[in-house]
């Protein structure tokens, strides 16, 4: 048993891994992208879900996917719900994700925190900080796809409006 | 502790070694000696450690394994942290999580610290953890609390106004539910305080204020107004006793520093002192007072030790304190009873104890306008470096410096201004020591000195050209690992102080080693100048 499927299938969201330019899916007006959302309603939904089996907000859920505390700060609600309906279309370098395989055949992933020449270092699915060292793996992927799966079709527009307008308000907390 | 029964050891323990840094884990940190969970290593603050891989036969062979090096050229003072192979330490403004093994960096915090907030000593200690939170204390006067896992902030309290001559240095503690700390006044005349912090929230959940305010114990020992600019400031980390719910944390000296004028005559309470506070409320149990209304700067800005000895016949729990002004001193640590006291470095301004423990001090121990000679210097006869106590060769190691001062006092002290200092001092004629490499042994020198805490008898020296800033590390293996500011650092027999390795690093050794294990192998680190080197035996 390896410990890779089940990012795949927990993991809802990976709205911050858009970069703030990316412009290559059609521009939708913030307006339409909210139209009648309530965050009320979204927050239920995204705790409700398993957004935060990936994700953190605040002091809640996990370190593997974007960190979404001030997500409503960094992303316009068009990206955002771009990111909901279209996630592959562009992750940041940061916010990658890294499949190895150790010499006795194991299969880790996690996200990319940092690598050189001999060694790599990630934070996976468990939320551990670990460190390999490149000799001793068989193989090592970075993945350019997110862990996201697209939610295009598997929301009604209103779910998605409360979603997006739930993210938007999140401004981060006062520190 | 070898390496292979550790791992076993890790196997057993299992969930207990999770990523959360529990209480119960901090108050029995021994049995996780691939871990360093505070400034001195455990709640005692011996800076022992049970690995010993790392041997008197094999150290030789320790070679450099990696470097962190911050993108700061400030000395560096900081002890690591070290929890489940990740390493954490601070320098400036940054804050980082590496693996202990590589150095390669899990992530990287950084908060910019105003240059401003106190050029002169841009110094951190070190970092506290609790759970899977880390507390650092910046200079400019914030307590930050960041997620260990990911580098980002959780809270970020304000505790003070640099502008008013307070910084943060200490490495703070963390006891229980609480992280505890205390500001230091670099002779800015300004009060200072510890206090306990919420880790969850950082609201302040107590305070004990090291110079007393009228209508408090101790404000009798101030003369007049002078308790107003009283400073006392807390330079370097405290210890806990969980038998006893105390936590032990040294004093700095009252302001202004070489001119007792406003504050005498008088203690000047609680400065230059020890003080044991109830864990929970802050609440004054006991204390000491190592230099009663100082002149001299000699603050006890030492890491209290604590060691649970055979004393005169029946087991008893005990402080251990290598003090700045020249004294070595072992003290109950459930009572403050005063058990003994002597020096340790050449001295000339204490005739002897009284049966209470306080020193008699000689008359001409006196700062003067045309200057007084004084053993030891005002840089004492140790400072802020983290002494070790080795319960398997039951010696107190600590670094010492042989050396004087000549202090020449300013007539009149002048009015306090916020933001200058307060000092007293005279700024020509000062004196001070004979500068390495000119002086001779005679005018001074510094050590790494093995006391035996059971009579205060040096047992062995090894001796330095230049004075040392260096903490002492000792293991199990009945290796002490120290440097100084020669650059070397080195390893010493613990037993009989000979020496058994070095390598020179370029720059001040100015901080406290420690020896964690990552990947199956024990590894040493220290801060010199302004990197962090990670030793280890070949692959």
């Amino acid at each position: 048993m390896t410990s890779w499927s089940r990012p795949f299938e927990a993991c809802v969201l990976v709205l911050a891994a858009m970069p703030l330019g990316a412009q290559s899916l059609p521009r939708q007006s913030a307006a339409s992208a909210t139209a009648g959302g309530d965050p009320a309603r979204g927050r239920a939904l995204v705790e409700a879900s398993k957004c935060l089996d990936c994700h953190r907000i605040e002091e809640t859920g996990s370190r593997l996917g974007p960190d979404l505390s001030e997500i409503g700060k960094l992303r316009s609600p068009d990206l955002l719900q771009r990111a909901i309906v279209a996630p592959d279309a562009d992750v940041l370098p940061e916010h990658r994700h890294v499949r190895l395989v150790t010499k006795d055949g194991t299969v880790v992933v996690g996200r990319l925190l940092n690598q050189d020449a001999f060694s790599i270092q990630m934070i996976d699915v468990r939320e551990q900080l670990t460190s390999y060292l490149k000799s001793n793996l068989r193989e090592h992927t970075i993945l350019e796809k997110g862990l996201m799966p697209s939610y295009e079709g598997k929301l009604t527009a209103q779910q998605l409006a409360d979603i997006v307008s739930y993210l938007g308000s999140l401004k981060g907390a006062e520190k | 502790m070898n390496i292979r029964f550790l791992l076993s050891l890790v196997c057993l323990l299992g969930a207990s070694l999770s990523a959360q840094v529990t209480h119960d884990r901090m108050l029995h940190a021994d049995r996780e000696p691939q871990n360093w969970l505070t400034y001195g290593g455990s709640y005692s603050s011996q800076r022992y450690s049970l690995l010993t891989d790392i041997t008197r036969d094999n150290v030789r062979n320790l070679t450099l394994k990696w470097v962190w090096r911050p993108r700061y050229l400030d000395k560096m003072e900081t002890t690591p942290l070290v929890v489940n192979g990740v390493l954490y330490t601070v320098q400036n403004s940054e804050v980082v999580a590496v693996d202990a093994a590589t150095g390669r960096a899990f992530w990287t915090f950084r908060y910019r610290v105003p240059p401003e907030s106190n050029a002169y000593l841009m110094v951190v200690k070190g970092l506290a953890i609790a759970g899977d939170r880390l507390f650092w204390a910046s200079y400019d006067g914030h307590l930050i609390a960041i997620d260990g896992k990911s580098g980002t902030a959780i809270w970020n309290r304000t505790l003070l106004d640099y502008k008013k001559g307070l910084q943060l240095n200490v490495a703070p503690l963390v006891i229980k539910d609480k992280v505890i700390l205390g500001p230091s006044t670099n002779e800015y005349g300004t009060n200072c305080w510890i206090a306990a912090y919420d880790v969850r929230s950082g609201a302040e959940v107590w305070r004990f204020k090291t110079v007393p305010e009228p209508g408090e114990r101790g404000n009798e020992t101030w003369p007049g107004d002078s308790w107003r600019h009283g400073g006392a400031p807390i330079w370097v980390t405290g210890s806990y006793d969980p038998d006893t719910n105390l936590t032990f944390w040294g004093t700095g000296n009252p302001n202004p520093g070489w001119n007792g004028g406003p504050r005498n005559p008088g203690d000047n309470l609680y400065s230059d002192s020890v003080v044991a506070l109830d864990a929970d409320t802050g609440a004054l149990k006991w204390h000491y007072q190592f230099t009663p209304n100082d002149e001299f700067d000699w603050d006890a800005v030492q890491v209290p030790v604590l060691a649970d000895l055979e004393w005169q016949g029946r087991p008893r729990k005990v402080m251990l304190w290598a003090n700045r002004n020249g004294h070595f001193y072992v003290l109950d640590r459930v009572t403050g009873k005063f058990l003994l006291g002597k020096a340790f470095v050449r001295q000339n301004w204490n005739l002897g104890f009284d049966e209470t423990g306080r020193p008699m001090r000689s008359p001409r121990a006196k700062p003067s306008a045309e200057g007084t000679y004084i053993e030891p210097g005002t840089q004492g006869g140790t400072n802020w470096y983290s002494p070790s106590f080795s319960p398997r060769t039951g010696l107190f190691y600590v670094s010492s410096w042989d050396n004087y001062s000549t202090i020449s006092r300013l007539a009149a002290v002048g009015p306090w201004t916020e933001g200058r200092k307060y000092t007293g001092r005279a700024p020509a004629g000062g004196g001070g020591s004979a500068g390495a490499p000119y002086r001779t042994e005679a005018e001074g020198y510094g050590a790494v000195r093995a006391i035996d805490p059971k009579t205060g008898e040096k047992k062995w020296d090894f001796k330095m050209v230049d004075y040392t800033e260096s903490g002492i590390l000792t293991t199990a293996a009945d290796l002490l690992f120290s440097g100084g500011r020669e650059g070397h650092f080195f390893a010493l027999d613990a037993r009989t102080g000979e020496l058994l390795w070095k390598t020179n690093l370029g720059g001040t050794v100015a901080s406290g080693p420690m020896t964690y294990a990552a990947a199956g192998h024990q590894y040493v680190a220290v801060s010199a100048d302004n990197a962090l080197y990670v030793f280890g035996l070949p692959d």
